[in-house]
């Protein structure tokens, strides 16, 4: 490319790089600034400390808490979403050489909650799952009372109700996106399984899951970032509590800035990027590495 | 060329300049005087609840407006999730809007209004006040605005027919008020309600006992607490008293799903005759009165002492004050809306209104009618001197972890003990934060 061309490229790019560098690249070295000084409401001036605010961090028991049950809800919303989102996916991708009405029914149900306010989902799930809500009577009802529990106060399961209720809502966005990823895979070699008498559970495990790789990439990361960066279902359910056995990093951020500790708060910030980072990042180039053309 | 033509033309082009010259000028000067005076509050101090005090009478501004047609007010209304993170942020870069509306105490720790708000203590109605000293902060200056006595209190709000079906009588001190419990748990009505979902609801009891422990027992307690000399755990009063606390959870007084319950479930709770009691404010009382008339509810001061003297009602900050922030683009028209409310006939406005009922503190104002529960807590309590200020006012840093580990002790994960010794590192560590000296 002539260079005289290159520079008209640049050109017509730099509006945009402009406004990214503003929007983007500036708050972030600022905020990058600001998790290491001592900003907090009242004090004169910002001093830097340093990576004070992270050993601090470190060194919490609360906040400790609340980095383990961020990884304790994304381990959960993982696995359940793409575990769960694929098999649905599965299901209703159910192909018999005509068009199936019930398939489109499900597949809107499925996708339904997905559309709908988390904070509504959270005011309809504290009353469901209250000790005398809808789920434990239900659980009651068939004989199993010995299950039902204090879903949201619990401090052993308080977590795994949340991500439950997460699922639920994501469940069928993933559903969509496999759903998909599996129809965009070429019949001719579901046909020539077939012919060669491979089983369904084989033509499952040895075409539609290397090919729908790509899929699965995408879904994996979408739902880590998700359950690394959760903050609605737990601010709408629990808010954190009860006590602090329900916070995550971005509910603590929340409460940071609320006690006016705001360089506290954009260092849980910013360990809650490099840690979407460190983990996505290696994860994608790994997973991209299993990616099979079709 | 023609001398006419020409005479004409300058004529015209006179004329018209002339004409414009007349609509621009005026418009120029009414456009330099026109200013927008700015009003931000949370969305609870705008609203009409019973007992908000928050003065927004539209006809107050109105007739404001009226008088000052160069002035326009705009309320900005923050949700209240976001009104302290909102105002905070506001403050810090200099964006602050002409008059703010906040809650005292809170404003004194949370938003620092020593350093970011104009002293108005100089001002002419600062002069007209019953009790300055209500409107002045530690350091003997006044950066609020509120023109209402305190006729609110916090206690226990109790069904009069529950306690009248029973035979029961207002407890007056602790022992009397466990015996109040087992008789009504016998008679399988729910001593208390607890919405201890909600983090600021429990706190009321301890929050009472201890603001007047330093009141009546150690008036040298906060100050102690505050220059870090004294750590919270080390006061063995404050453990005991939370300790009663705690009793009434071990003892089954509350239903078992207190930490499910939030304050929204309240009403229906306390309508409903299951539940005797509840720990709560004045506010509720007037608030069910219009919800539900037929629930016949009063309030009653904490019984947490053995002493009946100690167990007084508890007032809490004075809520929903004006301010004007020092970085204000409009000082002197805040000025002047707040001298303009603080007017016999403008209050009278406000006092005509049922909702905003309230005792006025300007000499030049008549009491007006308050609602029965403000009347009773203002003939009964405020006029005895059997009052307190609550220890929430006293304290310098935000709260909400100590209300966290009040949720932890009704869950059985901490002791009284654990949560003062908890408290006791947070407290320090968000002192030190905030560069208070001897921490």
């Amino acid at each position: 490319m002539k260079k005289a061309d290159k520079l008209y490229s640049i050109a017509w790019a730099m509006p945009a790089l402009a406004l990214y560098a503003i929007l983007f690249i500036f708050p972030l070295i600022a905020g990058l600034y600001s998790s290491m000084t001592d900003w907090t409401m009242g004090k004169a001036e910002a001093r830097f400390i340093g990576l004070g605010n992270f050993a601090f961090i470190l060194n919490d028991p609360e906040l400790l808490g609340s980095i383990r049950n961020t990884f304790l809800y994304t381990i959960i919303v993982v696995v359940f979403k793409n575990l769960l989102g694929f098999f649905l996916a599965v299901a209703v991708n159910i192909d018999i050489g005509r068009r199936v009405k019930v398939n489109d029914f499900f597949r809107t149900v499925f996708y339904l909650p997905a559309v709908l306010s988390t904070i509504v989902i959270g005011v309809v799930f504290t009353r469901i799952l209250h000790p005398d809500g809808l789920l434990n009577n239900v659980l009651s009802s068939v004989g199993l009372s010995s299950l039902a529990s204090d879903w949201l106060v619990n401090t052993k399961i308080v977590m795994i109700s949340i991500a439950g209720v997460s699922v639920w809502q994501w469940v069928g966005y993933h559903m969509a996106i496999y759903l998909a990823g599996m129809q965009g895979i070429s019949h001719d070699y579901y046909e020539a399984a077939m012919i060669d008498g491979a089983s369904s559970s084989k033509r499952l495990a040895k075409i539609t899951v290397p090919l729908l790789m790509p899929t699965i990439t995408i879904n994996v990361i979408l739902s880590l970032i998700g359950g690394l960066k959760g903050f609605s279902e737990v601010y709408a359910l629990t808010g954190g509590g009860p006590g602090h056995a329900s916070q995550v990093l971005t509910t603590e951020v929340l409460a940071k800035f609320g006690e006016g500790r705001w360089g506290l708060g954009t260092a849980l910030n910013t360990l809650l990027l490099a840690l979407v980072a460190v983990i996505c990042v290696p994860l994608l180039t790994q997973m991209r590495k299993q990616e099979v053309e079709g | 060329m023609n001398i006419r033509a020409a005479h004409f033309r300058k004529a015209v082009f006179a004329a018209t300049a002339a004409l414009l010259l007349g609509f621009v000028f005026p418009l120029a000067g009414q456009s330099a005087k026109k200013v927008t005076l700015t009003i931000e509050c949370s969305q609870t101090f705008k609203g009409s609840g019973t007992s908000t005090n928050s003065f927004f009478n539209q006809a107050n501004i109105d007739a404001f407006q009226a008088k000052y047609p160069n002035i326009k007010v705009e309320a900005l209304l923050i949700p209240d999730a976001q009104t302290t993170q909102t105002l905070q942020t506001k403050l810090a870069t200099g964006e602050p809007s002409d008059l703010i509306v906040y809650n005292k105490v809170s404003a004194e720790n949370e938003l620092d209004a020593a350093n970011n708000m104009i002293d108005l203590s100089g001002e002419p109605w600062f002069t007209r006040l019953r009790q300055p000293e209500l409107l002045k902060s530690i350091d003997g200056r006044a950066y609020m605005f509120y023109m209402a006595m305190p006729t609110s209190g916090v206690g226990i709000v109790y069904n009069k027919d529950v306690f009248a079906k029973y035979g029961i009588s207002i407890p007056t001190t602790y022992n009397e008020f466990i015996k109040v419990c087992e008789t009504l748990k016998a008679k399988k009505v729910t001593p208390l309600y607890g919405p201890f979902k909600d983090v600021w609801t429990f706190q009321i009891w301890p929050t009472t006992l201890w603001g007047t422990y330093g009141a009546k027992k150690d008036a040298k307690l906060f100050a102690n607490l505050n220059s870090g000399k004294v750590k919270w755990s080390s006061v063995p009063e404050l453990t005991d008293l939370l300790a009663r606390a705690d009793n009434l959870v071990k003892k089954g007084y509350f239903q078992k799903s207190c930490l499910s319950d939030d304050y929204n479930g309240a009403p229906a709770a306390m309508s409903s005759g299951k539940y005797a009691m509840f720990i709560m404010g004045d506010w509720f009382v007037s608030d069910m009165a219009t919800k539900s008339p037929k629930t016949n509810l009063s309030l009653f001061p904490i019984p947490g002492y053995d002493d009946p003297a100690l167990n007084v009602i508890d007032q809490g900050q004075i809520g929903g004050c004006f301010m004007i922030p020092k970085k204000a683009k409009h000082i002197d028209e805040a000025k002047l809306f707040l001298d303009f409310i603080s007017q016999p006939d403008q209050i009278a406005r406000d006092q005509a209104v049922p909702s905003m009922a309230f005792l006025p503190n300007f000499k030049d104002v008549p009491d007006g009618k308050l609602l029965p529960v403000n009347q009773m807590i203002y003939d009964n309590y405020v006029k005895t001197g059997r009052t307190t200020t609550e220890m929430n006012a006293y304290v310098r840093v935000d709260l909400n972890d100590l209300w966290k580990y009040y949720q932890d002790m009704i869950g059985g994960v901490k002791t009284p003990k654990d949560v003062l010794a908890a408290w006791d590192g947070k407290f320090a560590e968000l002192m030190k934060a905030k560069g208070q000296p001897g921490f």
